[in-house]
């Protein structure tokens, strides 16, 4: 698996941390909305089709079984645990390379060489 | 004495498929003055007497496919996450949330306009699909009854007629249409591309 060049969406970033626990769709939506303090608003469309292409790269799956209703649960994979926590040291990345460089007075550290260039 | 308010209202209107934004427009500013829409059969629209301001509406399309069971899954889906659905007519479907509940999604959110932007690409694209093969048939059908019954003036100008009808409907009407929604899905790409 790499994900060196594939940064996630903050939509499916969310949908994924919220389905460290099994959830619903709109469990999921209000999920996303109360960690993102109410910020994402995720359009059950926007989520249908999300949901969709994360069961098909098998970063989520369904759980358990729904007899009682027709609501569909997902959680979690182990590969998309791996994913959410690629994408987190990614975004690790890009706060410490933009506070080194705008931060104030971080700017004596020197850069990491590139990688392409060793 | 004031007469009472009639409880429902139709109202005539025609909306082409590029024009949904512009008819989910109308459909809550109809809300927002008290009108709640109830169902459409592409042309009529009938809304019911209520509190102004009390539901918002959107509308979106059916998922890409003739499957009714990926249809009804999807509208499954809708309904599970809270939201009503109204009406749909063909590949439409005209969803209703209390306004108290907040809108369905972000007012920025492009991925959810491409996604909607893109199925009605995609239902014009099918729907030319299908005129073309109506009238290769209705065609094909004339040339043979040429072919089998004496030389007629009626059946000739009836299959040049048909012929030249569906030039002009496909270069006048179906090309502007298709390639502005083109435009518009590109456009919308270009704007994932800087804000994602």
């Amino acid at each position: 698996m790499n994900n060196a060049n594939n940064a996630l969406t903050e939509a499916v970033y969310y949908i994924l941390l919220a389905l460290v626990e099994p959830l619903h769709g709109y469990g999921i939506m209000q999920r996303t909305a109360a960690l993102s303090g109410g910020r994402l608003v995720i359009s059950a469309g926007t989520l249908y089709g999300a949901l969709s292409t994360l069961l098909d790269k098998g970063w989520i799956e369904p759980f358990g079984h729904a007899a009682e209703s027709r609501k569909k649960s997902y959680r979690l994979t182990a590969e998309g645990r791996a994913v959410l926590e690629a994408e987190l040291a990614r975004l690790r990345e890009l706060v410490r390379n933009g506070e080194r460089i705008l931060g104030q007075g971080a700017s004596d550290e020197p850069l990491a060489p590139c990688r392409y260039c060793i | 004495m004031a007469q009472e308010q009639k409880e429902y209202r139709t109202v005539w209107r025609f909306y082409t498929i590029p024009d949904y934004e512009r008819e989910e427009r109308w459909l809550n500013d109809m809300a927002a003055a008290g009108w709640n829409f109830v169902r459409t059969n592409g042309v009529r629209f009938v809304f019911r007497k209520g509190t102004p301001g009390e539901f918002r509406y959107k509308i979106d399309l059916a998922e890409r496919t003739a499957d009714d069971r990926v249809r009804e899954e999807y509208y499954n889906f809708l309904t599970d996450c809270g939201l009503r659905i109204v009406c749909d007519f063909k590949e439409f479907i005209y969803l209703q949330k209390p306004t108290a509940e907040g809108p369905f999604d972000a007012a920025d959110d492009t991925y959810a306009r491409l996604r909607v932007l893109n199925k009605a690409y995609d239902c014009s694209l099918r729907m030319v699909c299908r005129l073309l093969r109506l009238f290769t048939v209705l065609l094909a059908g004339l040339l043979l009854l040429q072919g089998l019954l004496p030389a007629s003036e009626f059946l000739h100008g009836m299959a040049f007629g048909l012929s030249g009808g569906a030039v002009v409907m496909m270069t006048l009407i179906w090309v502007p249409i298709i390639t502005g929604l083109r435009r518009r899905v590109t456009a919308l790409i270009g704007e994932i591309g800087v804000k994602r």
